[in-house]
């Protein structure tokens, strides 16, 4: 009798280390992802004063827009801040970039300028690559979610203290339909 | 009975050329003339030898009245009847051949009904001039930008 | 009276007679239609016109694509991609043919690939036991090369996943277990017929995004679910379609059976230079003096 006790005692401590080594490694996974995000958020932030200057001279009547996306750089560069914070000013950059970028359309004088395009590219190529940041983010964080909730990683999860966390969402400003009266006409503001 | 056997016997030689000519030439659609005289060389080239097989088996039978299967008489037999079979087939099927292959270039496109667009690609009418080959280690790049 | 004999003789042997015939008939219809008694001229002329005849094809279908039977060598190229590492370990690429050409700024090339590995076989001569090698040919059909529209570090492949639709959710979670490379995409019909597996997960989320899989899973219904394999490295896109039988080859004296089997090819290569067409190979997000090679 007391073998079986020994067996099912080894395989349950088995388990628990598989479990337990299993939430840890969706942990550092969701740890990661979020680590690559605000690399990007960087990267897209050190493009925002090249990009101001390249703007600026041209398009002299939207002097507002180039200054909400520079408050906006410094205020989410000044502290620490949570996926949430984050995803919050995330939105509002998008927006604003978006919208530098139709406008920019009216200037050919701008649109000419190969700094100006270089720019262009390489902030596309930024906010792909932030999408594929924040979907590899939300997909860490289902996992470590599953982990979290389903039996029988929960059990070790409750003693580890885990608790669910908060997948990336899309910002209200961003569900928005874009009014493009606003962004093609709003020019004299 | 014997009457129909000599018959049958008669038809032998007949039937391969039949049957070559209908599973070659009729099925390839190619020009009948070079048909028949294919099949006709290829089975002198056959039977020639088989009839030379014939005789050896008829002097070991002893079927044959000859004196001495070692004679002079059975020798001759022995290379003039082959002869004879491969002259009554092969010159013949290589004389018709001949004839039918002055006449497969038209006889060919008539069958085939090429239009003149596959025409042309046959005869490499509208064809790129050829580039000069790419070396061995070329990569996957230099082929595309080869083409 | 010799003919009397010969006819009597011959009688006898008429059904043998018949064997024959039929025997020589045969032997006639082998000899003269079989590929290998052609001349070498009428084989080198046939070779020459079928070729001009698939780049006549390939020109009408992919302008400005050509066909030809050298290829380029690849196997350093495969394994670097690691296309085959959860496949088998494959020792040997043979390439036979390859149409090639630029879509766009891209370069693109479809090689015809033979690839496998060598099995050792003992066999007994004698009372000696001598073992060589066989070689086993695992993969036959296309690798499709193209430049791939974006710029990144680190690989991604994808590899037929014959488990989860066995095993579901439990297979999952296994092969997250063992394989620390193993990446999760949120499209289910993708993750059920694919596994990826990259160097970091967000390489591949940026690989492999909503469209590209879309364009992945387009091909494969395309061309009847075969087990398809990818691999993105070094801004190149690597896709390994199987296709076993002939392609693009001459078959014998037969035209209908070629011309069967080059509206399939030329199926095949259309739906190929489609997907990349959707993919946008030709159009890319950086400067074109920033691509290597």
């Amino acid at each position: 009798m007391s073998i079986w006790f020994m067996i099912a005692g080894a395989v349950a401590v088995l388990g628990f280390v598989v479990i337990y080594n299993s939430l840890v490694g969706r942990k550092n996974d969701v740890e990661t992802c979020w680590g690559a995000i605000d690399a990007y958020f960087q990267k897209r932030s050190d493009l925002i004063p090249n990009l101001v200057s390249a703007v600026k001279t041209y398009m002299t009547h939207e002097k507002d827009l180039l200054e909400k996306i520079v408050q906006l750089r410094e205020r989410a560069s000044r502290s620490p801040h949570t996926p949430e914070e984050s995803s919050n000013w995330d939105g509002q950059t998008s927006q604003l970039l978006k919208t530098i970028m139709v406008r920019a359309e009216a200037y050919p004088e701008l649109k000419a300028n190969q700094n100006f395009l270089h720019l262009q590219s390489s902030l596309n190529e930024v906010e792909e690559q932030l999408s594929a940041a924040r979907r590899a983010y939300n997909s860490s964080v289902t996992s470590y979610n599953n982990g979290v909730e389903m039996i029988p990683y929960n059990i070790v999860a409750g003693i580890m203290g885990y608790k669910r966390k908060a997948v990336l969402t899309v910002s209200e400003a961003q569900k928005e339909v874009p009014n493009l009266d606003r962004l093609f006409g709003d020019r004299a503001g | 009975m014997q009457d129909g056997l000599k018959i049958l016997v008669l038809l032998i030689p007949a039937l391969p050329v039949a049957i070559v000519y209908y599973l070659y030439a009729k099925r390839k659609k190619s020009n009948w003339l070079e048909g028949v005289g294919l099949s006709l060389f290829v089975n002198g080239c056959i039977w020639a030898p088989v009839t030379f097989l014939g005789f050896i088996a008829f002097g070991m039978s002893g079927k044959l009245k000859f004196h001495d299967t070692a004679g002079l008489g059975y020798m001759i037999l022995l290379f003039v009847g082959p002869l004879a079979v491969f002259i009554a087939f092969a010159i013949p099927g290589a004389i018709l051949m001949w004839i039918g292959n002055m006449f497969s270039s038209s006889l060919q496109q008539k069958n085939l009904a090429l239009s003149p667009e596959a025409l042309a690609i046959l005869h490499g009418l509208n064809a790129p001039p050829p580039k000069p080959p790419l070396p061995t280690q070329a990569t996957w790049r230099d082929f595309a930008r080869h083409a | 009276m010799a003919a009397g004999i010969f006819f009597q003789f011959a009688g006898k042997l008429t059904p043998l007679g018949l064997l024959l015939v039929g025997a020589l008939a045969l032997f006639n219809y082998y000899f003269l239609t079989d590929e290998r008694f052609k001349p070498a001229r009428y084989k080198a002329s046939a070779a020459d016109v079928h070729l001009r005849g698939i780049n006549e094809m390939v020109g009408f279908i992919a302008p400005g694509f050509r066909f030809t039977r050298s290829a380029p060598q690849l196997d350093a190229l495969v394994a670097k991609s690691r296309l085959f590492e959860n496949f088998k370990k494959i020792e040997f690429v043979r390439e036979y043919g390859c149409i090639a050409g630029r879509m766009g700024a891209a370069d693109v090339a479809i090689v015809l690939t033979r690839a496998g590995y060598y099995r050792e076989v003992t066999e007994t001569i004698g009372n000696r036991k001598v073992k060589r090698k066989v070689e086993e040919i695992c993969f036959d059909g296309y690798l499709v090369l193209a430049d791939f529209p974006r710029k990144f570090d680190g690989w991604v492949t994808l590899a037929p996943d014959h488990i989860e639709s066995r095993l579901g959710w439990l297979a999952t979670e296994w092969r997250e277990l063992r394989d620390q490379f193993a990446v999760r995409l949120e499209n289910q019909d993708f993750e059920r017929e694919f596994v990826v597996r990259a160097s970091d997960p967000v390489v591949a989320h940026y690989v492999l995004s909503a469209s590209t899989i879309e364009d992945v899973l387009n091909l494969k219904r395309r061309l009847g679910e075969r087990a398809m394999m990818g691999a993105f490295f070094e801004s190149t896109l690597m896709l390994a379609i199987p296709e076993a039988g002939t392609k693009f080859a001459l078959n014998g004296d037969e035209p209908t059976a070629w011309l069967a089997s080059c509206e399939e090819d030329a199926f095949r290569l259309q739906s190929m230079l489609r997907v990349l067409a959707d993919m946008k190979v030709g159009e890319t997000i950086w400067r074109p003096e920033e691509r290597a090679g």
